[in-house]
């Protein structure tokens, strides 16, 4: 509990200010501390010593016991046991055979949500390709465009992936995909800008903003209604 | 001054291991109780305050910051209860050297004449701590006899630790004063008994 044998040079060192670590610090520091305080003397350093060394009173041999007998243990909250043993010093050893499983755990976790997130990706921008859902196929006859691709309900109005290819010989833009039955509204974007309706579509509506867009109603025994 | 496993301790109290306490009671109640019977001077009194001190140590032991030293937090909360007695007009009673004579159960070893010469010395520096102002006393105490750091004594305290180190320092000098004008009263008695 005590330190052991500090001779009184320690003693005073301590007392002196000695925590001062950098040079601009001690430059601050010693001047106040000299005005403030007087060295001490040979003199203190006795004093200090018998203090040091000066014998404690035993406590009560019942204290111990009477303190016990006065307290109840602790209930704490679920929360407050969960926060103490969050900030509670914990050690861990690590061995290659102990890490193994994790590391295994960890991995596969790894790949199944970096594989579900590809899937969304490829979900959210690309067309599918399931057997159940109906083949459409997007034609439009454009030949000075340098790009176009179909923008609708079904990809959020966000072109990415469903770029047309341009056909040489029939000069025509054309892209398939494959969606479930229901309606959808759609349109051409041309070279990024301009927005078209299908001229082929046989319904349209209005957009809102004075365009239209083409409507299609997709049923399972179709291939496409417009 | 605190054990390493002190924060371990702790835990274990904090998760309903009671018994896990009496790990801190052995190993604080001797500083504890020598600090009531400064205050005090009354062994029953500091015995009684002690027994509160860990009482009420245990009782707030949720507000024990994680990662602080033990000691100086529970000498905190001794140290304001012996204030808070002594405030409630508790009389104090200065220690007398009849609480240290032999088989007294506060008595200092004596067997060499040594130690007898040495218990001399030990008996005016307690009678010079008694004269002490509290402040300065603890402070003193704290630092050369518990070996406590500026920075613990700081927060034992309750000062910053530029005004420990000033209260140690004073004390020590305040201390010699005291001892040192005893010294002179006891040789001017003397020339005057020749």
């Amino acid at each position: 509990m005590k330190q052991k044998d500090p001779p009184w040079p320690t003693v005073d060192s301590k007392t002196a200010g000695s925590e001062d670590k950098t040079p601009k610090q001690k430059r601050r520091r010693e001047p106040s501390l000299c005005n403030q305080m007087e060295q001490l003397t040979d003199k203190d350093f006795q004093i200090a010593h018998w203090v040091q060394k000066m014998p404690d009173l035993e406590p009560p041999s019942n204290l111990l016991t009477s303190v016990m007998q006065s307290i109840q243990p602790k209930k704490l909250s679920w929360m407050q046991r969960v926060a103490l043993w969050a900030k509670s010093p914990k050690s861990f050893t690590f061995t290659p055979l102990r890490l193994a499983p994790v590391a295994v755990a960890l991995i596969g976790i790894l790949f199944v949500s970096g594989y579900w997130i590809y899937r969304q990706k490829d979900l959210r921008f690309y067309p599918t390709q399931s057997e159940s859902q109906i083949p459409i196929v997007f034609n439009l006859s454009i030949p000075d465009a340098q790009a176009v691709a179909v923008v609708g309900t079904f990809n959020g109005w966000k072109p990415r992936g469903y770029e047309m290819q341009f056909n040489p010989d029939k000069k025509i833009w054309s892209l398939t995909v494959r969606l479930p039955e229901g309606r959808y509204e759609y349109a051409f974007l041309v070279d990024g800008q301009r927005v078209l309706p299908d001229p082929e579509a046989s319904l349209y509506q209005d957009d809102g903003f004075g365009n239209e867009n083409s409507v299609m109603i997709l049923r399972t025994k179709d291939e496409k209604t417009t | 001054m605190d054990q390493p496993d002190d924060q371990q301790v702790i835990c274990a109290v904090m998760n309903g291991n009671v018994n896990a306490y009496s790990i801190l009671v052995q190993q604080y109640q001797k500083p504890i109780f020598n600090l009531m019977y400064r205050v005090t001077g009354s062994y029953e009194d500091a015995k009684d305050l002690a027994q509160e001190t860990f009482i009420k140590a245990y009782e707030k032991l949720d507000h024990f910051r994680t990662g602080a030293r033990f000691f100086p937090w529970l000498y905190t909360i001794g140290y304001n209860h012996a204030r808070n007695f002594v405030q409630r007009g508790k009389s104090f009673q200065q220690s007398s050297d009849e609480d240290f004579e032999n088989n007294s159960g506060l008595d200092y070893p004596s067997q060499h004449e040594e130690r007898v010469l040495a218990q001399i010395d030990f008996l005016r520096i307690y009678q010079a701590l008694d004269q002490l102002p509290v402040d300065y006393r603890e402070a003193v105490i704290l630092h050369y006899h518990e070996g406590l750091s500026m920075e613990d004594i700081a927060t034992a305290l309750q000062l910053s630790v530029s005004g420990a180190k000033m209260r140690v320092h004073r004390g020590i000098k305040k201390l010699r004063e005291i001892i040192l004008g005893d010294d002179h009263e006891t040789e001017r008695s003397a020339l005057a008994d020749r």
